[in-house]
């Protein structure tokens, strides 16, 4: 019996080195249709379907990354709640943008000052 | 030396011609030095110069890829809305016509006078203190352009099975600083058969629609292939894919991938 060691080991090197050092773009979030949503509801800013349809997205996102215990997409919880801000749910906006703050500290000077406004806003 | 073992020096020899396998430092073309150093972990789009409604169909396109590039990207539509009521109108610079030899369509080109640079520094730095980002992405739409081969006269409704579209980007990266970190041109082509857009276009009994109808319609559809070549990996239409962007903080490869990029000789 002939030994194939050797060819299976090189195989296995072949297809195990371009797979290394390569920076490609990698899924790593959970992104459901974000994309074609937004995009319609960009596109089409009097149709209010294509705006329910975003926000459903959005919070499908928000659901599932709870559930898995993954965090959600960078934005995502500070997108929901600018939807709810703009239905006039501030607080419940104001939810989701302490939210985002604590997922992402990258967020935080927006997302406060965002806050602060909107409070201020509220108070006046 | 048997036969198995020069296989597999021949197979050894292969991938470490193939570049990715080879340990030997490799400089890159493009000097991604200043990227590195800068290191922003948040990026903001800025309100996005160009035509008609190629900026709104564009910003539906640009978080995914960049958020997994590994940045933390400010949520685009509620920033795009903020930013514009506040007064940050998109940055126009001047253009010029241009044949685009990569897509063969006449496209345009950014005339870049010097001074520009210290205008969009300058409005970086305002747009970035605004949100608390590190660098802010200015994205010039240079073409956005959709050909429909449409027959005319006697068989004015008969469609070719043809459309050509092409898209042509601009890139501009710059941190809070006002430094450009990041620069980059990127066009794409697309070339489709007929398909369902036809039947939403054209109803024979209506005779030819709009030209704006057709751009809307054309513009929505290369937006959806540019979605699902980059998920279907069909066609890989990815803005940053490859070398052209460092990936950032939140990306798996973000230490190796800054382990290879080396300093210019000049600096210390």
């Amino acid at each position: 019996m002939r030994n194939r060691a050797p060819f299976a080991a090189a195989l296995v090197v072949l297809l195990w080195l371009p797979s290394t050092g390569v920076a490609d773009d990698q899924f790593k979030y959970y992104w459901s249709t974000y994309e074609y949503d937004l995009f319609y509801a960009n596109t089409s800013p009097d149709d209010p379907e294509k705006a329910e349809r975003l926000e459903a997205t959005l919070l499908k996102i928000i659901k599932q990354s709870d559930t898995s215990g993954r965090k959600p997409p960078p934005g995502i919880l500070a997108e929901y709640g600018f939807f709810l801000y703009e239905r006039g749910q501030t607080d419940e906006a104001i939810e989701y943008f302490e939210r985002e703050a604590g997922q992402w500290p990258e967020s935080r000077v927006f997302m406060e000052r965002v806050i602060v406004s909107l409070r201020t806003g509220e108070a006046e | 030396m048997n036969s198995r073992t020069r296989l597999l020096a021949l197979l050894i020899a292969v991938s470490t011609l193939s570049g990715c396998g080879s340990s030997a430092p490799t400089r890159p073309a493009y000097d991604f030095w200043p990227l590195v150093e800068s290191d922003p972990r948040s990026v903001v789009v800025a309100p996005v110069a160009g035509y008609r409604d190629a900026p709104q169909e564009f910003l539906s396109t640009i978080a995914q890829p960049l958020a997994e590039r590994g940045y933390y990207v400010m949520p685009v539509r509620m920033t795009d809305t903020i930013l514009r009521q506040a007064g940050f109108a998109p940055f126009k610079r001047k253009v010029e016509p241009w044949l685009d030899f990569n897509t063969k369509h006449n496209g345009r080109r950014i005339v870049e006078p010097e001074q520009y640079a210290e205008q969009i520094g300058q409005q970086a730095v305002e747009l970035a203190s605004f949100v608390g980002a590190d660098a802010v992405l200015f994205v010039h739409i240079l073409s956005w352009e959709h050909e429909l081969d449409l027959s005319e006269g006697l068989f004015s409704n008969v469609i070719s099975e043809r459309t050509n579209h092409a898209v042509g980007l601009d890139f501009q990266l710059v941190d809070k600083r006002g430094v450009t970190v990041w620069r980059a041109e990127r066009h794409f082509e697309y070339t489709r058969g007929g398909g369902s857009i036809f039947k939403e276009v054209w109803d024979v009994t209506q005779g030819r629609p709009s030209d704006d109808r057709l751009d809307a319609l054309i513009a929505r559809d290369i937006n959806r292939v540019m979605i699902e070549g980059r998920r279907s990996k069909l066609k890989v239409v990815s803005y940053f894919s490859g070398p052209s962007l460092v990936v950032g903080p939140y990306h798996p490869l973000y230490e190796s991938d800054r382990a290879r990029r080396t300093p210019p000789p000049s600096a210390p």
